[in-house]
């Protein structure tokens, strides 16, 4: 069994909403984004249009950051969500560079978002964030002790309804019931990615 | 002038007002995720579930005020997420709602009293703050209000927006019970025209597509359901489900923003040009494809009414003074209520005059806007609109209807919605008009699938409850009235009445006296720097409390708000956060955070903020703190309570009355007025008043939210058959246009009337009048969803946001624009208006600008407060380059909007 997210590009609105949900649910600290934003423009005014696809860890069949960690504190456990081990990790970067999808951050010192010490919140929500070590999304596999992950932060918190998830089963049969096209990204990397997305389109008066 | 006192009406207490303006328990919902938690060594696991609760609460990060669950772990908030037992917000959480946390533990907030020890003010001067207690800052408030008070009201000025609502009462009863009502110099633009034209066609001043059932819209300098709009919380989510099944949007827009992003089509115009080409479009509906609903404007608008052709005036009934309809079956002209069938269109004759419908009327004033017009003056192809309005009117099932809770209801899935971008102009009230009259001709207002109110009807929010509301009619005319924005279930309101009665000398500096149609107070601006450019009938203020605001920043030159806050003698201000504002407040009084305070019903009877439609049902929620205030500080509310107490029986007797009046609870919960008053206690006998005695505050505490349905008649308000129409010609503005005329001239009062017009028009801007060939850019800003109505660049998680976004603090240039004059990504640019003021900033190149534009995001920016680094010299304040902004010819007279189109000269530094 393994775990899977949709993400629906004509539904999401590109407000940012997966990541800030994502920052207080996780505890992340400055510059270190498990799930952001990417935007782009294609086309010429007045006939330009956005593309907005929102990104995280697409929890690799075969990924390459656990191919590369020196130390093994990368790891894809059972559920087929990838892992670190925060107190193995070296910090070495190695995953980073491995990484195509730009998933992984370093957090490269123990500092918070305003001079001076950690506030109340982020001296507790940093305890899982030490220094020199490597971090990513695990589809909020890391907010339960049970083992079972509950619905991700980003997920929950969608205010477009844009994402879905569940186990890759129940994902690949959504999507070939949405008759919708779909995608997932890099797939000719070989990474086997896990996050699908149901492709953006344009409505005409006649739909 | 001096010791006037007021009567204190309904009206006038509910603009006051406006212008002044831990306990917890284990919440419904569930607990999903657990880690991080405050168990030292622990990275993960709820392994102390003992300290760790889902506390129920409402968010504030915006005027939204969705239901949220915080998770707070040894008296940390640790989570923030939407409550899924609401619908308000339906257990999703925007990106502001997470950055609550941010703003909660910020260390640059101030929570204990501070007052100034240097007397010169001026940004960038040390104010010399010192702590003082709250007994002595409570002691400064009342005295200073007491003591202007005694002199004359209008010594007194208060400001506020309308993030927190439900506070302003409590300001307003504080004010009023030391003798007080302030002017109001409230300085929001957000939606002066919008809301007046949403009330007479929808019956409340919210209205939106009804999103379920919609399968195109039209939006007109507005981001709903994507970014923006009261209630995006509610929804994203409800037009993301139709844009996947087919519904089309359209969207018309210098800049691709958040909706433009979105759109189907995105279809960029200059600024201040959308009403030339929605009448455009009326004009193809109309006159050149002959789509219109005939039944709508027949049976629901007054557009049979018959026009005097000589005097534009409606012919009415002689004794009841009713309109007069042509009746087909007698051929005769019939009071409205008595014609059998009435002629939609054609010319007559009565009583030896010529007339015509006033629908005839509006199909020829129409003929002057052919699309070919309309791309000379907006730049939008004469086809598109042409073919933009063919769609409409085909997706607009004219004919059709639906069958909803046993009702057989007019299905028109089409809706035209506008908002800031078309009421940041003069000319405001006419240009929301044409935009929005589209919804009219298809006969989409209040239908399945229409352009329907938040909330216009209320059968009662439970089985028992006597709160309800429904908007009535004018019976002149049988044209729907309206219900309030901010107390509807204290009875309908109506502009027409308004214009038959309300219209007066003005005494007060927002001179809506002589604005029926008008709702905010740009003008109170122009009368404070000086009373003279209205023959002095108003009086200058002396005090200003500004809560919850940042005055300095309103919606024109910086310059201009600073020397007004200079000249006040005294400026008490309350806030989070020491703002650019501050530098002129004399006393600062810190506010608790939301997640630390009781407020009294931010969602004072839902009809502000809680959209419209079956799935909205009638929502109550509480907000309670969840944590401990920081360094004990005060709410609002509790400030007022205790500062109420503090000035002694009569005072707080008084305080407690208006209460009692303003929230209803008069009659069933009364508060006693002999005891200090708390939250808790205002909260309690609300919720008992308005559900039943076993929904009580300590009910709420452990539940939150509250949900009743909401019916079909009371979504689609002619579902019952009640009686109401719309206007499609507004015969009442020439006996406005008389009244205010009469007493303008009677005091020589310099006032613009040319707005005063039956039917909707498109007019230029004042800038548009610039004809320097070095004029040619117009700034524009706009709002995506993690900055709107918020915080945004104070806020540690938002910011991080914006300058993660390469355009979030940049000045957006075209790349055509940019190209001609050198101009490349990174490159500083300048823009300088024609008297000279300029601001400056880091251009990005971009195809989503109108080549005539510049934008960015947020124009009040480049905060200069040291008091928050967060935020400091953050952005380009593209708003300080609105020159003249006390000028009454930037004012729209009619609705009192406010132009912010400027022309400016772009270069590269």
């Amino acid at each position: 069994m393994s775990y899977s997210m949709v993400i629906d590009l004509k539904r999401c609105v590109g407000c940012s909403g997966c990541v800030t949900n994502c920052k207080v649910s996780n505890g992340t600290p400055p510059k270190m984004e498990r799930s952001w934003v990417a935007r782009s423009l294609e086309g010429t005014y007045p006939n330009a249009r956005r593309s907005i696809v929102p990104k995280l860890c697409n929890q690799c069949d075969t990924p390459p950051c656990v191919t590369v960690c020196p130390s093994g504190a990368t790891f894809k456990d059972d559920s087929g969500v990838i892992l670190i081990d925060k107190e193995v990790c070296m910090g070495c970067q190695s995953c980073i560079a491995a990484c195509p999808y730009g998933a992984r951050h370093h957090r490269a010192d123990s500092l918070g978002y305003f001079d001076g010490e950690l506030t109340q919140y982020e001296a507790i929500a940093y305890r899982n964030m030490p220094e020199n070590t490597t971090d990513k999304c695990d589809f909020c596999m890391g907010r339960t002790d049970t083992g079972q992950t509950p619905e991700p932060a980003c997920v929950r918190s969608c205010v477009a309804g844009a994402r879905f998830f569940g186990t890759t089963e129940e994902m690949e049969s959504f999507v070939s019931a949405s008759g919708r096209d779909s995608h997932r990204l890099l797939e000719h990397k070989g990474t086997g990615p896990n996050v699908i997305y149901l492709s953006d389109f344009v409505n005409t008066a006649e739909a | 002038m001096g010791g006037k006192k007021r009567a204190m009406s309904r009206r006038s207490f509910i603009t006051g007002a406006l212008g002044t303006a831990a306990v917890m328990s284990v919440a419904g919902g569930s607990i999903v995720g657990c880690a991080p938690t405050g168990q030292e060594g622990q990275k993960e696991g709820p392994t102390g579930a003992a300290v760790e609760k889902w506390v129920p609460t409402t968010c504030n990060m915006c005027f939204n005020n969705c239901a949220i669950l915080v998770r707070v772990v040894d008296g940390i908030a640790m989570e923030i997420k939407g409550n899924p037992n609401s619908t308000v917000g339906g257990g999703r959480l925007c990106a502001k709602g997470a950055s609550g946390i941010m703003q909660l533990y910020d260390p640059y907030r101030i929570t204990k009293p501070l007052i100034r020890t240097n007397p010169e003010k001026g940004i960038g001067i040390d104010p010399g703050w010192e702590e003082i207690t709250w007994e002595e800052a409570m002691g400064l408030y009342i005295g200073k209000l007491a003591a202007y008070s005694a002199e004359d009201q209008r010594y007194v000025a208060g400001s506020s927006m309308v993030s927190n609502l439900g506070t302003i009462y409590a300001r307003a009863a504080l004010n009023a019970a030391m003798g007080g009502m302030p002017e109001t110099a409230i300085s929001d633009i957000c939606g002066s025209g919008t809301h007046g034209n949403q009330e007479l066609l929808t019956a409340t001043g919210n209205a939106s597509p009804d999103y379920a059932y919609c399968n195109y819209v039209v939006q007109f300098g507005i981001q709903a359901g994507t970014a923006t709009r009261h209630g995006f919380n509610m929804t994203a989510k409800m037009f993301a489900d139709r844009r996947a099944e087919g519904c089309k949007l359209v969207n018309f827009d210098p800049h691709m923003s958040a909706a433009g992003d979105k759109a189907d089509e995105w279809i960029p115009l200059v600024p201040g040009t959308d009403a030339v080409v929605a009448l455009a479009m009326a004009h193809v509906l109309a006159n050149e494809l002959g789509v219109y609903d005939r039944d709508f404007l027949t049976n629901r608008s007054n557009g049979p009414s018959l026009v005097d052709t000589a005097t534009g005036r409606v012919i009415r009934d002689a004794g009841t003074n009713k309109a007069l309809y042509w009746d087909e079956d007698t051929s005769s002209a019939r009071p409205y209520d008595e014609a059998v069938t009435p002629a939609l269109e054609g010319s007559f004759e009565v009583d030896g005059e010529a007339c015509k419908t006033a629908w005839t009327l509006n199909r020829e004033h129409l003929e002057t806007y052919t699309p070919e017009y309309a791309e000379s003056i907006s730049t939008v192809p004469a086809a598109s609109i042409r073919r933009i309005a063919r769609e409409f009117g085909e997706a607009a099932c004219i004919g059709q209807t639906i069958d909803i809770e046993g009702y057989t209801l007019p299905y028109r899935p089409v809706a035209v919605d506008s908002f800031s971008g078309v009421s940041r102009h003069k000319h405001s009230w006419l240009s929301n008009w044409a935009c929005l009259q589209l919804n009219t001709i298809v006969g989409s207002c209040n239908a399945v699938g229409g352009y329907i109110g938040f909330g216009p009807k209320c059968n009662g929010y439970s089985d028992t409850s006597p709160i309800q509301w429904a908007p009535g009619v004018w019976e002149e005319d049988g044209l729907i009235n309206y219900t309030s924005l901010i107390s509807p279930a204290s009875g309908p309101e109506s502009m027409y009445e308004a214009v038959r009665s309300g219209i007066s000398v003005p005494e007060t500096k927002d001179m809506l006296s002589l604005m029926p149609f008008g709702m905010d107070y740009h003008f109170y601006y122009i009368n404070q720097k000086d009373p003279s450019i209205f023959n002095n009938l108003c009086v200058k203020s002396k005090m200003l409390i500004a809560y919850g605001c940042n005055p300095l920043k309103w919606w024109g030159d910086f310059e201009d708000q600073e020397q007004l806050l200079k000249d006040y003698e005294y400026v008490i201000g309350s806030d989070l956060y020491l703002t650019d504002a501050s530098y002129y407040f004399d006393l600062f009084i810190p506010e608790a955070t939301y997640l630390e305070r009781y407020d009294v019903f931010e969602h004072m009877f839902l009809a502000h903020r809680h959209l419209g439609g079956l799935d909205s049902k009638w929502n109550f929620l509480l907000r309670q703190p969840v944590v401990e205030a920081r360094d004990g500080c005060l709410g609002n509310w509790e400030f007022c309570c205790e500062a109420a107490w503090m000035a002694g029986p009569e005072s707080n007797a008084g305080f407690a009355t208006v209460l009692n009046y303003v929230h209803l609870i008069m009659e069933h919960n009364p508060l006693p007025t002999d005891q200090k008053i708390t939250p808790e206690m205002v909260l309690d006998a609300g919720y008992k008043t308005y559900i039943d005695d076993k929904h009580d505050l300590a009910w709420f505490k452990e539940n939150g939210s509250y949900i009743y349905p909401r019916k079909a008649d009371e979504v689609y308000i002619w579902a019952d058959g009640s009686e109401g129409r719309v206007p499609i010609y507004m015969d009442i503005m020439f006996e406005a246009k008389e009244k205010v005329g009469a007493i303008v001239e009677e005091y020589q009062i310099p006032w613009e009337l040319d707005d005063y017009q039956p039917l909707p028009d498109w007019k230029p801007c004042p800038d548009f009048e610039v004809t320097d060939p070095d004029y040619t850019i117009m700034p524009i800003y706009w709002t995506n969803q993690s900055n709107v109505d918020t915080w945004s660049v104070y806020n540690a998680y938002l910011n991080e946001l914006n300058e993660s976004d390469p355009y979030g603090y940049a000045i957006e240039v075209n790349s055509a624009t940019a190209a001609e004059k050198g101009i490349k990504d990174g490159d500083a640019i300048s823009l300088t208006n024609i008297v000279g003021k300029s601001v400056s900033g880091i251009a990005m190149t971009s195809e989503a600008v109108h080549p005539q534009c510049v934008s960015v995001i947020g124009g009040h920016w480049n905060s200069r407060s040291e008091f928050i680094p967060t935020g400091k010299g953050k952005g380009t304040g593209i708003v300080d380059l609105v020159y003249g902004s006390l000028d009454p010819i930037r004012y729209d007279h009619l609705c009192n909007a406010f132009d912010q189109c400027v022309r400016v000269k772009l270069e590269k530094v």
